[in-house]
């Protein structure tokens, strides 16, 4: 497995990055939560943030959380879609469509939700779990996806999920 | 603004939002320099940065003394509130975005042919599996007019235009399509045979059945467990002695139409042809298939 500082990566996928941060901010304004503070893109760790005022209500927290996972991986399929038919099945080899590849796996590849943003689930789950709120007894099996994947991340689980949906998705659909 | 006191060196006049609570006590900025000169001096201890409710924690505008409201514990003016809860995406992000969703709106019309390409070919496919070469042919020939730049679909076009012309009797035609597919195809199109059988056809049509004769046999050589093939030597034989009337030529027919019979005697499609070539053996009267069926229609027997 080969080593690619994260600064490197975030420069060369910084679509997902901006879409990412915008799925958050998005939710944010549908939920009428305040944002105190947002960065769509820089060069540093974390690459974008957007900081947002505590909610008590677990339904907003969940999108917010989750909301990236939501944007990224449908806008990654269709932006994907167009491109797949003459690349993967007509061995067309046209620059807009290794664009849209990259456009639409760049995006993918941001889909999954950080850990703080997992952590800030679970710290809410866990109370509303209790009074037997579904969404957060649900969420729980999500978190635990959301902390493996991020472990995962060394060995670029974030690329493959991209691919799987941009590439993958497609396939099963026109296989 | 409001002040506190330093525990450490006593000023009363400290302003709020210029200290620090450390495990209860209250630290002016100099104190806390002096106490806690490293980040490792505070390991373990409640750290608190104090806010002055007064002043707003986003413009740092005081308000003379009197609270702000909060937003999370954080005191805000009603500028900043106004501000911070008509936060907008700014324009550079709604302009990526309608970029974005230009790109794909544009893509998916750029790109709609392969898909009315993909779509007529698994239909293709699918005529072709079914023996509805014609539909076929219609479907294929959209494809490669769809996506002129792969060539690989030109030369199905081709082929599957060549089987359509075949299944019509127009062996000309047909060989003129299923030549220029020659050498571009896999070995499982069977595309030599077919070009033979075309070139068999083609003969006859020509009335040129010493050729006929020659393509027959060349396609019989080839695979030597089909009907149809011994069927056609048997009918270019039967030809060559209905014009030349040598008895030889009548005993090879009927020894080929033998070999024929014991592979396949039973689908209706070989019976009616092995109808028409007894038929051509009897009478000496060479008809084309549609003449045949024209003049009998429910076919020919002797008695």
């Amino acid at each position: 497995m080969f080593f690619i500082p994260g600064v490197l990566i975030s420069i060369a996928t910084f679509p997902g990055i901006i879409v990412h941060e915008f799925a958050h901010m998005l939710f944010c304004k549908i939920r009428k939560v305040t944002v105190f503070d947002v960065c769509y893109f820089r060069v540093g760790n974390p690459g974008g943030y957007v900081i947002h005022e505590n909610t008590e209500d677990f339904t907003s927290t969940f999108l917010i959380s989750m909301g990236p996972f939501i944007v990224n991986t449908i806008l990654c399929l269709l932006i994907c879609l167009p491109a797949y038919m003459p690349v993967k099945f007509f061995n067309l080899e046209h620059p807009l469509s290794y664009f849209l590849l990259w456009l639409g796996i760049s995006i993918g590849m941001h889909a999954i939700p950080s850990n703080q943003d997992a952590k800030n689930v679970f710290v809410q789950a866990k109370q509303n779990a209790k009074q037997g709120d579904i969404l957060a007894i649900l969420s729980f099996p999500l978190v635990g996806m959301i902390f493996i994947f991020n472990v995962l991340r060394f060995f670029w689980a974030d690329l493959f999920y991209g691919v799987a949906i941009g590439i993958g998705v497609p396939s099963l659909i026109f296989s | 603004m409001k002040t506190t006191e330093c525990s450490s060196c006593g000023n009363q006049s400290v302003p709020i939002n210029t200290s620090m609570k450390i495990d209860g006590k209250i630290f002016c900025t100099k104190c806390l320099e002096l106490n806690f000169p490293t980040e490792e001096s505070v390991t373990g201890k409640k750290v608190e940065k104090l806010k002055d409710p007064t002043v707003c924690d986003f413009c740092n505008k005081d308000n003379q003394g009197i609270d702000l409201p909060a937003i999370s514990n954080l005191p805000i003016c009603e500028e900043c509130e106004t501000k911070i809860r008509n936060r907008t995406f700014p324009n550079w992000v709604k302009g990526f975005f309608a970029t974005i969703i230009l790109i794909v709106i544009f893509s998916f019309f750029w790109n709609w042919k392969y898909y009315q390409a993909y779509k007529d070919l698994t239909a293709a496919n699918t005529s072709f599996q079914k023996g509805e070469y014609s539909d076929a042919n219609t479907l294929m020939k959209k494809v490669a007019d769809n996506v002129p730049e792969v060539e690989e679909f030109n030369t199905l076009s081709s082929f599957f235009s060549g089987i359509d012309l075949l299944t019509k009797d127009k062996s000309t035609q047909a060989l003129a399509e299923l030549n220029k597919c020659k050498d571009k195809l896999p070995e499982d199109y069977n595309i030599n045979y077919l070009i033979t059988k075309a070139k068999c056809n083609s003969c006859f049509d020509n009335r040129d059945y010493n050729g006929f004769l020659k393509e027959s046999k060349k396609c019989l050589y080839m695979d030597t467990s089909i009907a149809l093939s011994w069927a056609a030597v048997a009918s270019a034989y039967a030809c060559i002695y209905a014009t030349e009337g040598h008895y030889s030529s009548e005993v090879l027919a009927r020894n080929a139409l033998l070999k024929a019979k014991s592979i396949d005697n039973t689908s209706k499609d070989m019976k009616d042809y092995y109808n028409k070539i007894e038929y051509r053996i009897y009478s000496r009267e060479i008809l084309t298939s549609a003449d045949f069926n024209k003049k009998y229609p429910r076919g020919w027997v002797v008695n």
